[in-house]
């Protein structure tokens, strides 16, 4: 384990501290958004509902407000949602972040830039917990997934609208370089197709892969906008690729992995697939996030975290 | 309800005596009866009354000493019928033994008191037994009884049997495995095993069918109702990987067939049960070339809608 990380119970807050060698030996996260969470409260009879704004976690360790981010969700009319919170993303470089604003008009915030508010009819006029976001590693696309109509798909610094991608179409993520989206279509007699989307919502690939890439979701798709990332986690993990556009098995590696659950996965290099694992150790979500070359299937620590305990949703930067 | 004499003859004893208990009314018919399906009763949402067996011939005859129930259970008991129809399978009232029989009389096989829930399943001329024990997660192994020696095979703990090659020399498994993917066998109960990771469809597929040669597998999926696309049969070989095209099946539901068995021509038997438990249900055999679809009607028959639940030779 090259990354080693103080965890310190600070006080109520309950932040984590990353220590300082952790912290430089990521540069590109140095300053950047490790997670963003919203605390939740509980009312008389003990159901949870998100409360207060969105707090950004940053990888230094420092924690601040996203002021203009609306926190809990906000129906249709715009009367409060309660039990639901308004949706944010973090790209994967945790470089940017996707919201709604208090005004209800989407926004993507460039850490220790600017902020760019979308056109008001970027999004149709909906209860706001019937979206979510997702933005590319490098936060220049934007991905919005709304019930029951196409996912809308942005470019983050015009705020123009690229393309759309059919509603049953599950979005998994953008690829690699951002300029394909992997999808997944609950095919008829019982399978599930990958499918892959240019940005601008042209369909590029579509294939039924065999059961190990099939059940072993969520997939990632590369920057090459064909290959396909599995991981198999258990007794036995291993990284599978495939091949989306040939439906074909390209390698498959026996890696060493820390235990949990993929949460997420995402290609962050052209050989390497980053892992968000997560378990949960009494009562409290671990975090641990790993490196691993899909070349050698090297596996290496570059985070790990346990995010505020008061949280009632977080979301993590991808990448 | 008209019956022709031999027939009220076997049934009038039969409601006498059950069966099992009257091979004097068996040996009265000039061809050993053949059963279709049984039923059980519902009385206030749980089985009661006797095992009602449905025959060829178009009568209903009560098997006096299959278990309703199972020991302390509003479960029903046990119950099987091979895919001939000859040969049945059940939990005894009383002592809770398995017991293999003639669907028209004279016992065949008493086993040991088996404890916990379990299925049955005969193999298609009735010569063997499958014992699937259903514990989560799966500890015991499903065994095999050969009927007419009582020889017993063990398969492995992990594997899900899904029943019987044709000519009962093999029986298909399938079984999850590290990755997460399901793996599928064909466990030839004198040794040999065929295996495979099959693709998609097959491994999500629900009806399955061995065959004789205990390596081509009829696979089953459903059809879509809103689309009105009818359930698909493939082949797909154990020895290979090979996956033949689909194939529409001329049905009038969704649902694949509860029951498949392979004939000696290459053809297959399915069984269409349209009806829930508690619904009026009409049961249609059809035989299916598995390349075409096209398939041809052999037999048609009703089950009551006061049962409980019901099970259909082959099942």
């Amino acid at each position: 384990m090259r990354t080693t990380i103080l965890t310190t119970t600070l006080a109520a807050g309950l932040l984590l501290a990353l220590t300082p060698s952790a912290a430089q030996a990521n540069p590109h996260h140095s300053d950047s958004i490790r997670y963003a969470s919203i605390k939740g409260c509980a009312d008389k009879n003990g159901a949870e509902f998100p409360c207060g704004p969105w707090r950004l976690v940053m990888h230094s360790g420092k924690q601040t407000i996203l002021d203009d981010a609306q926190g809990v969700a906000r129906k249709k009319n715009g009367k409060s949602g309660r039990y639901y919170q308004a949706p944010v993303a973090v790209s994967g470089n945790g470089g940017r972040i996707a919201y709604f604003t208090k005004s209800g008009r989407l926004a993507v915030r460039t850490v220790g830039g600017g902020v760019k508010v979308f056109a008001k009819d970027a999004l149709p006029r909906v209860d706001q917990w019937k979206v979510s976001f997702d933005l590319s590693d490098d936060g220049a696309k934007l991905a919005a997934v709304i019930e029951n109509a196409p996912t809308r798909i942005f470019d983050t610094a015009t705020g123009e609208r690229l393309g759309t991608v059919p509603s049953r179409a599950a979005l998994m993520g953008f690829s690699g370089d951002g300029d394909e989206l992997l999808t997944s279509i609950e095919a008829e007699e019982s399978v599930t197709d990958l499918v892959v989307y240019s940005d601008r919502g042209r369909r590029l690939a579509r294939a039924t892969p065999p059961q190990v890439i099939g059940v072993n979701a969520p997939q990632t798709l590369a920057a090459d906008g064909r290959t396909v990332a599995a991981v198999v986690t258990g007794s036995k993990p291993e990284l599978v690729t495939y091949d989306v556009e040939d439906d074909r098995i390209i390698d498959r590696k026996k890696i060493k992995l820390p235990g949990g659950a993929v949460h997420m996965i995402d290609w962050t290099g052209d050989t390497q697939v980053t892992l968000h694992l997560t378990r949960e150790v009494s009562g409290s979500t671990r975090m641990t996030i790993v490196q691993i070359d899909t070349e050698t299937g090297a596996v290496k620590v570059r985070d790990r975290y346990t995010p505020l305990k008061d949280s009632f949703v977080f979301a993590a930067c991808g990448g | 309800m008209r019956h022709p004499s031999l027939t009220a003859a076997l049934l009038a004893s039969a409601v006498i005596g059950g069966l099992g208990l009257t091979p004097v009314a068996a040996h009265a018919q000039s061809a050993p009866p053949v059963a279709r399906a049984a039923w059980i009763k519902s009385c206030k949402e749980t089985p009661c009354g006797r095992w009602q067996l449905v025959l060829r011939d178009g009568t209903t005859v009560p098997v006096r000493d299959a278990a309703a129930t199972k020991p302390r259970s509003e479960e029903p008991g046990a119950f099987a019928i091979s895919a001939n129809g000859r040969v049945l399978a059940y939990e005894r009232i009383g002592d809770h033994r398995v017991v293999v029989q003639h669907a028209g009389g004279g016992r065949l096989r008493e086993l040991p008191k088996i404890s916990g829930d379990y299925g049955l399943t005969l193999s298609p001329e009735g010569d063997k037994l499958l014992i699937d024990y259903f514990d989560e997660p799966e500890r015991r192994p499903s065994k095999v009884i050969t009927v007419a020696t009582g020889r017993t095979t063990t398969l492995p703990a992990a594997e899900t049997p899904y029943g019987f090659s044709a000519d009962g020399d093999e029986v298909l498994t399938t079984r999850r495995q590290a990755d997460n993917t399901t793996a599928m066998y064909a466990r030839g109960l004198e040794g040999g095993t065929l295996r495979q990771t099959p693709p998609q469809v097959v491994a999500n597929a629900l009806t399955f069918a061995l065959a004789a040669d205990g390596k081509t597998v009829a696979v089953f999926t459903s059809g879509d109702a809103q689309t009105k696309r009818p359930p698909r049969v493939r082949t797909y070989d154990l020895e290979t990987g090979a996956l033949s095209e689909a194939a529409d099946l001329p049905f009038k539901t969704e649902a694949p067939p509860d029951v498949a068995v392979w004939d000696a021509d290459a053809r297959l038997t399915v069984t269409e049960r349209v009806g829930e438990d508690g619904e009026p249900t009409v049961v249609r055999v059809l035989t299916v070339d598995p390349a075409s679809g096209a398939a041809t009607q052999s037999d048609r028959y009703r089950l009551t809608k006061s049962r409980y639940g019901a099970v259909m030779a082959g099942e």
